[in-house]
């Protein structure tokens, strides 16, 4: 009995958060010892023809000896199975809800037509067994757009053993672009009377712009690309974790703030990490705006006792969330207990 | 290319459409060349394997005739006569086909030893662009090569560079080039060596942004009075932290001449990686085709490594890919240093003498000095 995941690789060699969840879902896969192959098809996003490209070379994978299919991240999903399984990260964005923010189609809405009428065949229940996706933006989205159910199935952590210790400082890891909306923090350290540090880790495009935002206040530092080692240690000794960005389809910086005991800023419309906050209670869900943000970080500055409270609800309200509960999810939906061994 | 007439409601109709829009053939991709099912990943990687597998394949081909086949299904007098038929048979084979299989051999070997060969190459390329890699990763600018202290630059430049409104109305003649290449309001300017941050100044009050980049800290503290953007870095390592295509200027006053050559290469490049499309770089350095700058001023700094001349300047940023790059020259000397023009003058005798010692002092004056100093 032989599974297979395909992936979608940048053409670029690009490793980002994609890269840990495949293989966090190919090792949870593994533990239970079913034979799991990883299929990387390499996609090239950069022309509209060769986005194309990539989905006819999913389109044609021969996957005959396969016994069972796992399809990942837009256009995987083109692959053809009859026992085909589907957990969804997420189509193009640039088709769909981001189209009016990327430059390079704008305006094209025929290639956008296109897109969204492929995808809403090739993720039809006739072809895909069973759809799940990674939160529930996700899923908003596909029905929005491509009016297809599907089932929300939350995957772990990437990396686990993440600890708490003091609340001293702001923790802010984030790629550092404007789409992320670290400014806002930045900014709200305008409004933060208490002599409290905002560390920033990560790099990116806009890092010019956010350092230049910072300017003198020498609260605020950044600290450039960290390792895993150091990032569990910055989450460790945190008072909180700001996450603004708009519309998130997941964030494991939730995730991992959380696990480390951590209360979470969030923002009403960052999308899933506000409806995990609300949840759990773990932190605040405020406008998008800095002085509000600002409020919040004083509040629990001057009280680490709510700042530890709202960590531990946050903790305890993501504990079922684990691999584990992916992979027999993925199993049972692809025919159960056969793929045992 | 145009998608428009892909109407097919069928994701099977849909999907030709699109193979013979690109122009794939119904076989040419089904499935994906030099992908197995066998193989966990589908990677470029396995193309040397690929061919020491064909290779050895050839090499078993090759040895077809060599020897007579075992014959196991036979026995007794049929496997004699067999075997004596075979022997015939080969000997026969083998004389005509002698040159073809001394030919296959011979291809077989060659491209044997070059896969070796390729594979031998790679691991040492690798291992030069490891090291690569690893050298240009821990090489920063290093401006301060000498290692001064902070306060003696700061109160050297104080000293030697000019007062503070005569360099901001120096460096005035380039806010246009700043003006024109900025697209929008959050475009931020790049300036490294700040220093006593007389540009960023400039910029500032003409209502757009800028971040300074030095590592005196003296000077980053005056920068900071001012309510400047600062830090304190490396250039290089500051440019490194930057991604591709994400600034619109670069500049850098009086900088390049305290960079060795090498590392002014890599500073470049860096330039060119940070840049946006259309964006520009900005460099002011000691004009060495004025010989009282090139020859005697330029080592007043004792930072300064090596005057540029502007046409090396001009090659370098144009071999690492610049467009349209020109040389502006800038601040000339006051007039009451020039040469005086002998023309319409009354006191003809004395201009000339006065010309004939200011050259004489500049090309056969004093041919060494000392310095000398008192306790007080």
């Amino acid at each position: 009995m032989k599974l297979a995941i395909i992936t979608h690789m940048s053409k670029s060699g690009e490793i980002g958060g994609a890269e840990k969840f495949y293989d966090k879902l190919l090792e949870s896969l593994k533990v239970k010892e079913i034979n799991t192959s990883r299929i990387d098809v390499i996609c090239d996003e950069s022309s509209f023809d060769n986005i194309m490209n990539s989905y006819l070379k999913c389109y044609d994978l021969d996957l005959s000896s396969y016994d069972g299919v796992i399809s990942t991240k837009a256009p995987t999903y083109l692959a053809k199975h009859h026992n085909h399984v589907c957990y969804l990260m997420h189509t193009i964005r640039m088709f769909y809800d981001m189209f009016d923010e990327a430059k390079d189609v704008k305006g094209n809405l025929n290639q956008r037509a296109l897109i969204q009428k492929i995808d809403t065949l090739a993720l039809n229940q006739h072809r895909i067994k069973k759809l799940y996706t990674i939160g529930h933006t996700v899923s908003e989205r596909l029905k929005k757009w491509n009016n297809i159910d599907s089932e929300v199935l939350y995957p772990g952590i990437t990396d686990s053993n993440f600890y708490s210790g003091n609340y001293e400082y702001i923790f802010l890891p984030s790629r550092l672009h404007k789409w992320k909306r670290v400014d806002l923090v930045i900014e709200s350290m305008k409004y933060v009377t208490s002599p409290v540090q905002l560390k920033i880790a990560g790099k990116g495009e806009d890092m010019n712009y956010f350092r230049y935002l910072a300017g003198q206040d020498n609260r605020i530092e950044f600290l450039g690309y960290v390792d895993d080692e150091k990032l569990k240690e910055l989450y460790s000794n945190a008072l909180v974790v700001p996450f603004t960005s708009k519309n998130e389809d997941y964030g494991y910086v939730l995730q991992e703030a959380f696990k480390s005991y951590k209360p979470v800023i969030t923002c009403k419309d960052s999308g899933e990490p506000a409806r995990f906050v609300t949840i759990s209670n773990g932190g605040f869900v405020v406008h998008p705006n800095p002085r509000d943000i600002a409020t919040c970080i004083d509040k629990l500055y001057n009280d680490k006792h709510l700042a530890e409270k709202m960590g531990s609800s946050g903790h305890k309200s993501i504990e079922s969330i684990s691999w584990e509960n992916v992979s027999s999810n993925l199993i049972k939906s692809l025919g159960g207990n056969n793929y045992e061994k | 290319m145009n998608y428009n007439e892909i109407e097919d409601s069928n994701l099977d109709g849909i999907m030709e459409n699109i193979r013979q829009h690109l122009n794939y053939g119904p076989q040419a991709t089904n499935p994906i060349k030099g992908y197995s099912a066998d193989k966990n990943h589908y990677s470029p990687k396995s193309i040397l394997d690929q061919v020491d597998a064909d290779t050895n394949h050839l090499y078993i081909g090759s040895l077809i005739g060599e020897y007579l086949p075992p014959m196991h299904k036979q026995s007794g007098i049929k496997r004699i006569f067999a075997i004596f038929v075979g022997r015939i048979f080969l000997r026969v084979a083998q004389i005509i086909t002698k040159d073809i299989r001394e030919f296959n051999a011979s291809v077989v070997n060659l491209l044997n030893s070059q896969n070796e060969d390729i594979r031998g190459l790679k691991s040492k390329l690798k291992k030069f662009e490891d090291q690569m890699n690893g050298y240009s990763e821990n090489n920063n600018a290093n401006f301060n090569q000498l290692y001064l202290q902070d306060d003696f630059y700061s109160a050297f430049e104080e000293v030697f560079r000019g007062t503070r409104e005569d360099i901001k109305s120096r460096v005035g003649i380039y806010l246009p080039i700043i003006k024109d290449s900025l697209e929008s309001n959050d475009d931020i300017v790049v300036d490294l060596g700040c220093g006593r941050g007389e540009w960023l100044e400039l910029i500032k009050d003409s209502g757009y942004k800028i971040m300074g980049v030095d590592l005196n800290d003296v000077q980053l503290k005056k920068c900071n009075d001012l309510g400047l953007s600062v830090v304190n870095c490396d250039a290089l390592q500051y440019l490194r932290m930057l991604e591709s295509n994400s600034v619109s200027a670069i500049t850098g006053f009086q900088i390049l001449e305290h960079l060795a050559f090498d590392k002014l290469i890599i500073l470049m490049e860096e330039c060119y990686r940070v840049l946006k499309i259309n964006g520009v770089i900005i460099f002011e350095t000691p004009n060495s085709k004025n010989i009282i700058t090139g020859a005697s001023n330029f080592y007043i700094d004792p930072t300064h490594t090596r005057p540029l001349h502007p046409e090396t300047l001009k090659f370098l940023a144009e071999f690492k890919g610049f467009n349209n790059v020109k040389i502006i020259f800038a601040n000339e000397s006051h007039t009451a240093k020039k040469f005086v023009s002998p023309s319409n003058q009354l006191e003809n005798q004395e201009v000339w003498d006065r010309n004939i010692s200011q050259l004489n002092g500049i090309l056969y004056g004093a041919q060494d000095y000392a310095i000398v100093g008192y306790k007080r």
